[in-house]
């Protein structure tokens, strides 16, 4: 906080001259923070005060003495506008009476201010909560994930192989160094008869120390846990056991392992790990949290160990965590790894040239890639309140134009400038901090509608809760806020004259001075509204981009689900038949024109790679291409429509006893086979000793990351081959009308088959359309945000369009009398608006491109300097203005010009 | 409320600020807290005004400043009074004083 009200009060000290800052700011800057200090041991709140009271007086006094060095012989004597509390407490009073006596006025202002404190609080929260509360582990600023890095394939985060992970677990750079699957896994768990599938995580079991988190039952993980022990999260502890402590201890069965598995802890609630981002750039898609951690261990099911029982050094699927030594930089952990990669490329040249070994500080690989989203809303939200400040400093001119005699008289009898000023700085913040508190109420409305049109794949969206830190930085922001208004029409209140008072003229218009300042705020409000506006349009438009996207298949009429085929069949061939019985009576089903099945959906799956050996090529293993590799069940191709390109699908005749075969993607073709016949090559999938697989047909690719990623090079083997079908597939269901709505028969089909009740039921419009759910995100708030800055300014133009035309009454009157016609008024009020317009537009246009890098990273399909969106942006902005100003501009017309040559206008 | 919250009257500060430093050298923040102290807590100093004030008296070479390192083992800027600053300090005294004389004298007579 402290450090805070430093660089505040920095900031404030710079309206003293420089040549009183060069020779005390340090001094002046090292008192005030004393005097906050002080105040702050006796609570926060005072510390708040006193630091808001050091930035008036700071400024005040600098204004003043500014004023002083321009002006030395100035009539009125500067030493009376010291600052006291209780001149503020009487201004306060003040304030609180005058907006009594105008509460339209106070009320407009204070929803305005409440509207643009609030957004900016409610955005903050989510970025408080984000991107710099610590992650709930024990000194999470040691944390470092560390990743292999693929120089080759420019691919900086790749999962780390079990030996390179024992190697990093021996640097002295790191206290402690654990792994998990860089993917979760699901199985099947059985409670009671009752089958289940679950989400699990598979870490080194010495994970949970790494990360000095104890359990909130039972205990977590330890190092030497063998794979017959689990620790469950909070969450599945509840929904699953209801809370229930005695679970600790309790065995239960699952898919794929041999013994019983004993529950050892539950976690405690709030506990989240891995973050869905922690895996690197394959992770997992739909789960956003674990259910249960198992422990990886180096030999047993889940293992770091090849069958000679050396750790694998080819296959690369782990997703590492170091901490950093007491005393070690990240640079320094960062040249150890380094080096030690350099080491191990000579070491094990077939396995390891070309990786390099990367270290990035945990806190940022899991929420690194969401900064730009939201440092681009923190930055929208903070032009509307900038656009609502200078809303409302225009009104306060406006009004205080109305004063002035108020004022010139209240000057003639001795109120200093300072105090004058200094009232009005106290007015605006008294409506500022009200503002604010009423923004607290917007902010927890904000938080709402943004946790609720948020998509569930952001990771730490779930601890978003406004607390005493969001609370504070609404009342910071309330007062820098108050200030920021005030500071214009401050300064326009000092200037008052006493020869204003006694120069009794009614027909007196603003002078231009005032003129002027009002002016450049509506071209500075119409050019922030501007480069908001082009920031929500090329987002707009990139979006747009990204739905046209082609996915390489027909998203349209497909129902998909996961399910688990029950453990009875346990053996490949009863699975087979199994899946014969399936294919059949879901073909069946009224209404049903396909059915496929995969291991991984499209469209933000999960990606599993491998490495393929071609026939006749003798290259070191390193050199080999990485790709991805998927099943197909039933007619996959078919029932997703994907396009063949040259071969054949796989047919039901594709069994064990034949051939065995593969299908791969164009990306696969052209990148393993370029300027070369992929169909008829033979490919063999890991260790050199699996089989080899024919290529008999090439399909079009599909968009499977998302639809924004390119696709990578894939290759299918059939369900009828390779090690039998998987156990928990994926099915795709191509209907004839609404897909969703066949979704009960299926299940009913389902049951009567003995399958579980379906996972993950979703129509692929819905997976589709959540795909984009991040950007669709931002999109949302960032066009609220340009839609809310528009209308801001509309409001400026008309009042200002407005204040023009009352003070030009009389000229007006005039010109008619003299024989002007309505139309050259009309053209003349509404010239001068629509001037500022385009000198406000002119000078957004330059904003907005000096805004661009903030978008930059999150644009697709569509350039920085979109010549479109720029154009379509001005217009709509000066379509918007021009409506601002006609509105008021015909009020002009309605001058009688009799009664202004008799001087009653 | 009523004892406390003054402002320094007009054209007193320099001369008050020189009164304070002819005591011992002090740091910024100790001038404004001495004032409250010596004037039974009636003068209330803001640092804002009190700087350009203590600029003003180093450009006239009535006092001069040095950093040290204060009691809390902070660093701050000393003030002390020069020969010529004590010198202004007796005269402002008197000015002062007769005209504090005056104003009491006309006070009197009505």
């Amino acid at each position: 906080m402290i450090d805070f009200s430093r660089r505040l009060l920095r900031g404030a000290i710079a309206a003293y001259p420089r040549s009183f800052r060069d020779d005390f700011a340090a001094d002046l800057e090292e008192t005030m923070i004393a005097r906050v200090r002080r105040a702050r041991a006796r609570s926060v709140l005072h510390g708040a005060a006193m630091t808001a009271f050091c930035l008036f007086d700071t400024m005040i006094s600098g204004l003043a003495e500014r004023r002083r060095l321009r002006r030395v012989d100035s009539a009125l004597d500067r030493r009376s506008l010291l600052m006291t509390w209780e001149s503020i407490l009487a201004d306060t009073r003040l304030a609180v009476r005058q907006s009594r006596r105008r509460p339209l006025f106070a009320i407009l202002t204070v929803a305005c201010l409440a509207i643009g404190i609030g957004a900016n609080s409610a955005i903050f929260s989510v970025v408080y909560a984000v991107l710099l509360r610590p992650l709930p582990y024990n000194a999470p600023d040691r944390l470092m994930a560390i990743w292999s890095d693929n120089t080759k394939a420019g691919e900086p985060s790749n999962p780390v192989s079990p030996a390179n992970y024992e190697a990093i677990r021996a640097l002295p750079e790191f206290s402690g160094v654990e792994a998990m699957y860089s993917f979760l896994i699901t199985a099947q768990v059985i409670i009671d008869a009752d089958p289940e599938v679950v989400n699990i995580s598979t870490v080194t079991p010495g994970m949970f120390a790494l990360l000095g988190r104890q359990a909130l039952h039972g205990r977590p993980l330890q190092p030497g846990d063998p794979q017959s022990i689990a620790v469950i999260s909070h969450q599945y502890w509840m929904r699953r056991f209801g809370g229930d402590p005695n679970v600790v201890g309790r065995k239960v069965r699952a898919s794929g392992a041999a013994v019983p598995i004993e529950i050892a802890g539950v976690m405690p609630e709030g506990f989240v790990f891995p973050y869905r981002s922690m895996l690197g750039p394959s992770g997992f898609t739909r789960a956003s949290q674990p259910d249960v951690w198992l422990p990886l261990t180096r030999a047993g099911e889940a293992r770091l160990v090849d069958a000679s029982g050396q750790p694998h050094r080819s296959i690369h699927f782990l997703a590492v965590i170091g901490r950093l030594a007491p005393g070690v930089t990240r640079e320094e952990a960062a040249r150890a790894v380094t080096a030690l990669a350099r080491q191990r490329e000579q070491e094990f040249p077939d396995t390891n040239a070309g990786w390099g070994i990367t270290v990035r500080p945990l806190h940022e690989q899991t929420v690194g890639a969401l900064r730009p989203a939201l440092v681009t809303l923190l930055f929208g939200v903070g032009v509307v309140l900038l656009i609502t400040c200078i809303n409302v400093a225009n009104v306060l001119l406006s009004r205080a134009a109305g004063h002035r005699r108020d004022l010139a008289v209240r000057a003639a009898l001795g109120a200093s400038r300072g105090r004058l000023a200094q009232q009005t700085l106290v007015e605006t913040t008294v409506l500022a901090v009200a503002g604010g508190a009423a923004g607290l109420g917007v902010m927890a409305l904000g938080v709402r509608g943004i946790l609720a049109v948020a998509p569930l794949s952001l990771p730490r969206l779930g601890e978003v809760s406004p607390g005493w830190m969001v609370a504070s930085f609404a009342l910071l922001l309330s007062v820098i806020t108050g200030i920021a208004v005030g500071l214009l029409p401050a300064w326009q209140a000092g200037r008052s004259r006493m020869s204003d008072a006694l120069a009794d003229n009614p027909r007196t218009t603003t002078s231009r001075n005032a003129r002027r300042l009002r002016s450049g705020l509506i071209v500075s409000e119409v050019a922030l509204a501007m480069a908001l506006t082009v920031g929500a349009g090329l987002l707009l438009r990139s979006f747009v981009a990204v739905l046209g996207v082609d996915e390489g298949f027909n998203s349209q009429g497909l129902l998909t689900m996961q399910i688990s085929v029950p453990l009875r069949y346990g053996d490949a061939p009863s699975r087979v038949a199994f899946y014969d019985d399936l294919e059949a009576r879901l073909r069946a089903v009224p209404g049903v024109t396909g059915v496929g099945g995969t291991t991984r959906l499209p469209l933000g799956s999960t990606n599993v790679s491998t490495y393929v050996e071609v026939e006749g090529r003798s290259i070191p293993r390193s050199e080999f291409p990485e790709v991805e590799f998927r099943r197909s069940v039933f007619d996959y191709f078919g029932a997703m429509d994907v396009p063949l390109v040259r071969g054949r699908y796989f047919t039901p005749d594709d069994t064990t006893s034949t051939e065995g075969v593969v299908v791969v993607n164009t990306a696969f073709a052209s990148r393993v086979f370029p300027g070369e016949e992929a169909l008829g090559r033979k490919v063999r999938m890991g260790s050199g000793t699996s089989p080899w697989l024919t290529i008999v047909g090439i399909v079009g690719s599909i968009r499977h990351g998302s639809l924004e990623e390119t696709p990578r090079p894939e290759l299918y083997v059939s369900y009828r081959q390779g090690g039998g079908p998987p156990v928990s597939p994926y099915l795709v269901i191509r209907t004839s009308g609404d897909a969703e709505s066949l979704a009960p028969v299926v299940r009913e089909t389902l049951r009567r088959l003995g399958v579980n009740p379906p996972t993950d039921v979703r129509t692929m419009s819905q997976i589709r359309s959540a795909s984009v759910g991040p950007r669709r995100f931002v999109l949302l708030l960032v066009t609220l945000f340009g839609g809310v800055a528009l209308a801001l300014a509309a409001v400026g133009v008309y009042g200002v369009v407005a204040l023009a035309v009352g003070e030009r009454t009389t000229e007006v009157g005039l010109r008619l009398a003299l024989g002007a016609r309505p139309s050259q008024i009309l053209g003349l009020v509404f010239g001068q608006a629509m001037v500022l317009a385009g000198v406000g537009i002119a000078a957004g246009v330059a904003l907005a491109a000096a805004g661009t890098p903030l978008v930059a990273s999150q644009l697709f399909g569509v350039t920085v300097a979109d010549p479109i969106t720029y154009a379509g942006v001005a217009a709509i902005l000066a379509g918007v203005a021009a409506i601002a100003a006609i509105v008021p501009a015909r009020r002009a017309l309605r001058v009688d010009p009799a009664s202004t040559l008799r001087g009653t206008a | 409320m009523a004892e406390s919250g003054f402002q320094v009257p007009p054209g007193t500060l320099e001369m008050l600020v020189l009164k304070v430093l002819s005591r011992e050298p002090e740091h910024g923040w100790g001038i404004g807290h001495r004032l409250q102290q010596l004037s039974r807590g009636r003068f209330d100093v803001n640092q804002g005004s009190l700087y350009p004030a203590l600029q003003r008296l180093l450009a006239k070479g009535w006092i001069r400043s040095a950093w040290q390192v204060t009691d809390s083992g902070r660093r701050a800027r000393y003030y002390h009074l020069t020969k010529s600053g004590e010198a202004q300090l007796a005269r402002e005294y008197e000015s002062w004083s007769r005209q504090v004389d005056a104003v009491r004298w006309v006070l009197r007579r009505s």
